[in-house]
């Protein structure tokens, strides 16, 4: 054993012992209960509907990259709702624990939630926000769009696809599972050193924490890998770079940002982990470790981090505002500098995270002038947006709501990150409550655009809309929780109240704290009505059909030629790229409802278990680890390295589907689009006379 | 698959492949490696002007490495490659160089100078 | 919209039906060469660890640079690697003549050498260990370790990976798969050696450099 840590060990179960499992704590306990009895519920309805056959053959070994995409985006909403509980259990002990006569329950002091118990629960939420809830839902959506939008019939890896996927909710079971057995960490989402050295946190805590993020932002790199592979080698022909879709841009942008930032991340955590497991001396603070130096690596990735959120947010806004402004994009090639300007930038900046590490003032003064470039892009991106509303015909669909609910807190969250940015402002409000109010303020904005692409995307994938009423709902609720409880939290943040304080001292901030938990029960409101949202509009689905290939009349890019629901060959014939927005062309000239003459067999890859069985082994081998059974981890590393070579033996002939078939397939649906009407374009109007003898085909020669 | 259907062999990336220049790049790689090798460890040179020396010809072959092995042109094959490699450059350099810069600054600025200069323990 | 050229919808092309597939064999390589762009992103932050830990305090009162390294042995190990990646080299000049046993013969070679490599690092390292320098003892070495066991660890995962392309030359031939990944086994093998530019310079001569 190359390092102590207390407590027994065995070689069957390592660390592992009955102790472990957290039965006396009453929280837990009842989590725990709740969670048996859903996936209880949950398993039996599958055996009870005798649906394992069709989850097994249509879900788990699919390499369809919606299907894919789906799977993400449920993985990522779960997770987002399992963060949003810990929240309000934050929200909670804060607005409880106020000054020294605040009463103590479950065996904390004050409030309900013991320090070291509430220090798992800020790491776990920020873990989870970001990397296994709204990382999971933007790399679904992108899985599911930018195939569609570039007029690919998948990804250019679908097998590496599922890949991805499985690593991700391989690390995400590691989090989940933490809850039961074992603890997590308690050192906070950035993993604050030398706090996650064994020394100080001799527990499993972070180790889970470790593991899951190594494993997830392998899965992660994997998936960026992909996208940019498939924008740059799968678009459609007559697809120009500059008649792209410009939430393929960002998706590019934000998977290049991807790609090479968690490399750095998974670094950083390796590192420790060496640390941990093989004492080593890279972030102790004895014996020539550098703790900084972990922050430093961890923000390398940590900054492009947030980029390679927002991006994609950005690039659904722009997919969302001209189709309900009902005009093309405003500004479309400086939309799309911007998007690789952002990205570009997002890597210069990351001291701003540690100003006040100590550094000389011409490095601060660097990453402070660099962080303020940032502006540059973004605001011209707002502005793109501005223009594009201006004049428009604006509709204030569901979706349309939350993109402009995103502009406004793109305004707010922007600013106060300028001002984070000045060293000066800086070194007074660092680790500060502000600079919670400041991400969150930005994360919503991810958050928003998520609801709305959702929203947005929703019929095209499933074929009807999600209900306007409850959505509506949940949208103004949501916001209304979003402006009360982050609008308190920059009030504290400006009074100094410091971040992951489990207890407050002063009883002067209980007015906040309370419109804190205010914005919180707004925010329960909202998810209520989300959750009715989907039921409401599953009952009523038949009513909420969506006839035509273009659900909302007036959206633009390729993804609304394909018909709704997307078939799972995508485009029964490879459509040629006209125009920029090539629906609203074929739309706006008569031509949305010309069908291909004739169709040719499809070659697809077969399904296939072995990522699922990846993604088990990637999970056998975190926990392995995680407990220190270094049997199980060794078997399961085995059993991934013959996973992957025996895959490389067995060669994937795929299957192929005949153009008969197909044309008996495209048959069902009965989609003539609506004819083009008017719209407040530049084209609005233009109903073109079109020839259909025209030959509308061609065999590609060049 | 058409592509498939083709035969791979003739892959323009298979046929990239060019045995005299693989054995030139081989032949200047030792001695791009020999000859700082020789200078350092018979101290021909300044720690500074050596470290100049290893840090040229490192970069001298990475190009020629770059070229004639990895084959990164911008032809109609290479040129993805070559161009994701030449955005990564870059970040390279910043995740190094802006490391070591905050880390010298930091290091002048907070660390006791004594104990910076100190002779290093000999084992 | 106005910037793009007119196209007349009357005629426009709606439709491709030439069913041509993409190049596979391109796409897998470009793929890959992405991957190991961000494997490189891996060993720049251990470089950016090793610079920063490159220290007189870092040591601990301990080796620095200037005990831990031996050039003259890096640099027969050097001679192997690069010799490792001719091999490999003579195996692709086999692959565009379609020369199976060509192929075979350079794999092996690269198999040997490379394997020979990591046998010299191997026993440079149990050297090192004798003499009380293990990763643990400190910060220092704990970076000068992962650095070069990292390469280390490539090399061993790219000899596996040569073991497993011979089997597939020997019992597949040159199939579509098979060319796509010895091609992307090339690109990792030869990237290995790029890397070690840098491993060689700035840790083997560069510490040989420290002055005392
Ligand atoms: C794009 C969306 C953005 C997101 C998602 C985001 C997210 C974050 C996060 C997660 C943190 C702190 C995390 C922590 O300390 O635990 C943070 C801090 C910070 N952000 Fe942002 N941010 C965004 C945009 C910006 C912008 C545009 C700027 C300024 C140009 C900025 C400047 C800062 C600064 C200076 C801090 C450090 C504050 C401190 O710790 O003292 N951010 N941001
Ligand atoms: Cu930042």
């Amino acid at each position: 054993m190359l390092v102590d840590y207390p407590g027994p060990w065995t070689p069957l179960l390592g660390r592992l012992d009955a102790h472990q499992i957290p039965l006396q704590n009453p929280i837990l306990f009842w989590t725990f209960v709740l969670v048996s009895l859903g996936a209880a519920t949950v398993l039996g309805a599958v055996t009870y509907y005798r649906s394992w056959g069709y989850l097994w053959r249509e879900w788990l070994t699919s390499l369809d990259h919606k299907r894919i995409g789906v799977m993400y985006c449920l993985l990522g909403v779960v997770m987002l709702f399992r963060g949003f509980i810990d929240g309000v259990m934050m929200r909670t002990q804060q607005v409880m624990a106020v000054g020294p006569k605040s009463p103590g329950y479950l065996g904390a002091v004050h409030g309900y939630l013991p320090p070291y118990h509430f220090g798992q629960i800020y790491s776990a939420h920020g873990t989870i926000m970001i990397l296994f809830a709204i990382t999971p839902i933007l790399v679904g959506i992108m899985n599911i769009i930018v195939p569609l939008q570039i007029g690919a019939r998948d990804m250019a890896y679908p097998y590496l696809n599922a890949v991805s996927f499985w690593l991700t909710a391989a690390a995400t079971g590691l989090v989940m599972i933490s809850l039961f057995i074992g603890d997590f960490s308690h050192a906070g989402w950035v993993g604050l050193s030398p706090l996650t050295e064994l020394a100080y946190s001799p527990g499993v805590g972070v180790d889970y924490w470790s593991w899951a993020v190594q494993i997830g932002s392998v899965g992660t790199t994997l998936a960026s890998i992909n996208i940019i592979a498939t924008i740059i080698k799968m678009r459609a022909p007559g697809m120009s770079w500059t008649k792209m879709p410009i939430f393929c841009w960002t998706a590019l942008s934000t998977s290049v940002v991807g790609l090479s930032s968690f490399p750095v991340f998974t670094a950083a955590v390796a590192l420790l982990s060496l640390d941990r497991y093989a004492g080593t001396h890279f972030f102790t603070p004895g014996l020539g470790g550098n703790l900084m130096l972990y922050t430093d690596l961890f923000w390398i990735w940590g900054h492009p981090e947030v980029y390679y959120v927002v991006l994609p947010a950005f690039g659904i806004l722009s997919e969302i505002i001209p189709t309900f402004s009902e005009k093309p994009l405003f500004g479309y090639i400086t939309m799309a500098a911007a998007s690789i300007a952002i990205g570009g930038v997002s890597w210069s900046v990351w001291l701003h995270h540690f100003f006040t590490m100590g550094a000389g003032p011409g490095v601060n003064a660097f990453f402070s002038i660099a962080s303020m470039l940032v502006g540059i892009p973004t605001g011209v991106k707002v502005f793109n947006w501005a223009f594009t509303l201006y004049r428009g015909r604006v509709r204030f669909d569901v979706p349309m709501l939350w993109a402009l609910a995103a502009l406004v807190l793109l305004l707010t969250g922007g600013l106060t990150g300028m001002m984070l940015a000045m060293p000066a402002i800086n070194y007074t409000v660092h680790n500060s409550v502000f600079v919670v109010a400041h991400f969150h303020n930005m994360l919503n904005v991810v958050g928003f655009a998520c609801f709305g692409a959702i929203n947005y995307w929703f019929p095209k994938v499933f074929g009807f809309k999600l209900d306007e009423r409850t959505g509506k709902l949940a949208f103004w609720f949501f916001s209304a929780g979003t402006v009360v409880l982050f609008g308190s939290m920059y009030a504290l943040g400006f009074m100094g109240m410091p971040r992951r304080i489990d207890y407050i001292p002063f009883t002067s901030w209980r007015p906040l704290l309370i419109g804190e938990e205010v914005g919180i029960f707004l925010f329960l409101i909202a998810s209520y009505y989300m959750v009715k949202q989907l039921f409401v509009s599953i009952r009523d689905r038949a009513k909420n059909r969506v006839t035509t290939s273009d659900a909302w009349g007036t959206s633009r890019s390729l993804e609304w030629l394909a018909h709704s629901p997307v078939p799972f060959y995508n485009f029964a014939v490879q459509p040629h790229v006209n125009a920029r927005d090539e629906w609203a062309w074929r739309r706006e000239h008569g031509l949305g409802h010309v069908r291909p003459d004739h169709y040719e067999d499809i070659h697809l890859p077969n399904n296939t278990p072995l990522p699922l069985m990846l993604g088990a082994c990637a999970f056998a081998l975190g926990f392995g680890l995680v407990w220190r059974m270094y049997w199980l981890a060794l078997v399961s590393l085995i059993g991934i390295v013959i996973i992957v070579i025996a895959r490389s033996f067995q060669d994937d002939p795929g299957h192929t589907l005949p153009g008969a078939q197909i044309r008996q397939m495209e048959a069902v649906y009965p989609d003539i689009p609506r004819e083009a009407g008017a719209t407040g374009g530049m084209l609005g109007g233009v109903v073109a006379r079109h020839a259909l003898a025209a030959p509308r085909s061609r065999a590609r020669d060049d | 698959m058409s592509t498939e259907a083709r035969d791979p062999l003739q892959h323009p990336e298979v046929q990239l492949a060019r045995g005299g220049q693989y054995l030139g790049t081989y032949i200047v790689s030792l001695l791009l490696t020999g000859a700082p090798l020789w200078l350092v460890v018979h101290h021909l040179g300044t720690p500074l002007r050596l470290m100049i020396v290893v840090v040229a010809c490192a970069a001298a072959l990475t190009l020629i490495q770059g070229y004639f092995w990895l084959r990164l042109d911008f032809s109609r094959t290479q040129r993805w490659m070559t161009a994701a490699f030449v955005l990564f450059i870059p970040l390279f350099v910043m995740t190094i160089g802006l490391t070591a810069w905050m880390f010298a600054t930091l290091y002048t600025r907070t660390m006791i100078p004594t104990l910076m200069h100190a002779p290093a323990f000999a084992h | 919209m106005s910037q793009e050229a007119y196209v007349d919808p009357a005629t426009a092309v709606l439709w491709d039906q030439s069913h041509t597939e993409h190049d596979m064999i391109a796409t897998r390589t470009l793929g890959f060469w992405l991957y190991l762009l961000s494997d490189a992103m891996i060993v720049s932050s251990l470089f950016a660890s090793y610079l920063v830990l490159d220290h007189r305090v870092n040591a601990a009162a301990g080796p620095t640079a200037g005990d831990v390294v031996h050039p003259m042995a890096a640099f027969w190990g050097t001679v192997l690697l690069f010799s490792a990646i001719l091999a490999y080299g003579a195996a692709m000049v086999g692959l565009k003549r379609g020369n199976r046993t060509a192929v075979l013969v350079g794999l092996g070679g690269a198999f040997l050498l490379g394997g020979g490599f990591l046998l010299a690092e191997g026993y440079d390292f149990a050297q090192l260990a004798l003499h009380g320098m293990v990763p643990e003892r400190s910060g220092y070495l704990s970076a000068f370790y992962a650095l070069v066991l990292y390469h280390g660890a490539h090399l061993v995962f790219g000899v596996l990976w040569i073991a497993v392309m011979m089997a597939q030359v020997a019992r597949q031939g040159f199939t579509p798969n098979v060319v796509y990944r010895l091609l992307n086994l090339k690109l990792f093998w030869f990237f290995q050696g790029f890397i070690w530019i840098y491993v060689f310079s700035f840790v083997y001569l560069a510490g040989a450099l420290h002055v005392h």
